[in-house]
């Protein structure tokens, strides 16, 4: 159905543009008054600290900063998950690495990263945005649910596909079924099935491999032209 | 630091309440002093100029003059001065402008402000502040093997390979002496050895094989 897959893609650029001036407002407010707020918090801890008898309003103050800061933490998360690299200019390469750097940059993990030295140069913007938003949402996922931050990617061609997978250690679970009637409805599953809309709005898959405690292996093959 | 002098600091931020937050909590520290504010990129290049700081630290977003713009001011001019960028994003893009523009460091506006004290603290004693992860990324060219020199650690191998000094090479180079100390640091992982003289007589190993 052509038309309807036309009308979904134009509906995919809205959403990303909206959701590109979701992520500046959140960086042009919040992330600044809670980081001004932290500061001012944090000043005030340090002199109720340095006077006898306070310690229980000080005690109060160790709660409110590490509130504030966990909040810190969730927008940092979100900002990282849907900041949008220079797709038009970058080639997909480049965007890749920099999602790798960004998470490591926001989390004490590592990610080892294996490259084809050589990339495809036309791949088209739709997949480009597909890829990057899968990948983000593979890496945050990985941090909230699996427990951990280091993760193995590997990314290249396979015949005239690209190929990403990504492999963590973490605690794994059972993977639901993301399609056909028996298909999760369960909200932790959303995301995983918006992931595999998106691999596949673009012609391609994505499979999910995971076992309670052996880790989770997400491999998405997108072709270079949706 | 108790003992000596104070470590002498300007603030540069767009958004009035952050740069308040940030002057009320250095205060508070016996080691650091405040001596200037800024709202913007021209305004804080004057308070360099003109209170000559040990630590500029400037967001990335400004008007006027973004914070990178006045990075390469800086650097360009040759003012002594150390700079810690402060940015709510950690993307690439954002870190790599200010690893290339000079910076001596980064933090993030989305720790807890105390580890912006702390990288004050450690870029005025000279050292770098990134994402520690994010190091090996930042100095790597994508197309090329891990282990591949960028130009810029070419061309302070062949300084090195001269007998040049960090400072010499500063020179040359339009770097600040930290940022040479930072390709150094990567440029001696690379190539597997442990100090300059090990590093010198690589280069010369390297130049006797593309002459022959």
């Amino acid at each position: 159905m052509p038309n309807r897959n036309l009308a979904a893609k134009r509906l995919l650029a809205v959403t990303e543009e909206e959701l590109q001036r979701i992520v500046l407002d959140v960086h042009d407010g919040p992330v600044q008054n809670l980081f001004a707020a932290l500061s001012q918090l944090t000043l005030l801890r340090s002199r109720l600290e340095s006077k006898p008898g306070n310690e229980d309003c000080a005690g109060v103050l160790t709660n409110t900063v590490k509130l504030l800061e966990s909040s810190l933490v969730d927008i940092r998360d979100l900002l990282g998950r849907f900041r949008a690299p220079e797709f038009v200019h970058s080639d997909i390469g480049e965007i890749i690495e920099d999602i790798a750097i960004q998470h490591e940059a926001y989390t004490s993990g590592t990610i080892s990263l294996k490259m084809d030295s050589v990339l495809p140069s036309n791949v088209s913007l739709l997949t480009k945005i597909a890829l990057c938003r899968i990948f983000q949402e593979t890496l945050s996922n990985i941090r909230r649910h699996a427990g951990v931050e280091d993760a193995a990617v590997e990314f290249g061609m396979e015949k005239e596909n690209l190929v990403l997978v990504v492999t963590d250690q973490g605690r794994g679970f059972e993977p639901p079924p993301l399609d056909g009637p028996q298909a999760t409805e369960k909200q932790e599953h959303i995301g995983l099935r918006g992931m595999r809309e998106r691999a596949e709005l673009v012609g391609g898959s994505l499979t999910v491999e995971s076992r309670p405690g052996f880790g989770t292996r997400i491999r998405v093959e997108l072709p270079i032209h949706e | 630091m108790s003992n000596t002098n104070p470590i002498r600091v300007v603030l540069a931020d767009d958004h009035a309440l952050v740069l308040e937050g940030l002057r009320a909590l250095l205060s508070a520290e016996p080691d650091l002093r405040v001596v200037a504010t800024a709202t913007d990129g021209e305004r804080l290049l004057d308070a360099v100029k003109r209170f000559k700081p040990d630590v500029a630290v400037m967001d990335m977003q400004m008007p006027f003059m973004d914070g990178l713009t006045c990075l390469r001011h800086i650097r360009a001019e040759g003012l002594p001065v150390r700079v810690l960028v402060i940015s709510a994003f950690g993307d690439a893009p954002s870190l790599r402008a200010a690893v290339e523009g000079g910076a001596d460091g980064v933090a993030l506006k989305t720790d807890p402000p105390e580890m912006t004290l702390a990288a004050i603290r450690q870029v005025a004693a000279g050292q770098m502040v990134f994402p520690e992860a994010a190091r090996r990324w930042l100095i790597r060219k994508p197309e090329n093997d891990p282990n591949a020199l960028t130009e810029r650690e070419e061309a302070v191998l062949a300084l090195i390979g001269e007998g040049k000094s960090n400072a010499q090479i500063g020179v040359t180079l339009n770097l600040s002496e930290n940022t040479v100390k930072f390709h150094l640091k990567n440029l001696f992982a690379k190539l597997g050895v442990s100090n300059r003289t090990e590093a010198a007589a690589k280069f010369h190993q390297f130049r006797q094989r593309y002459l022959k």
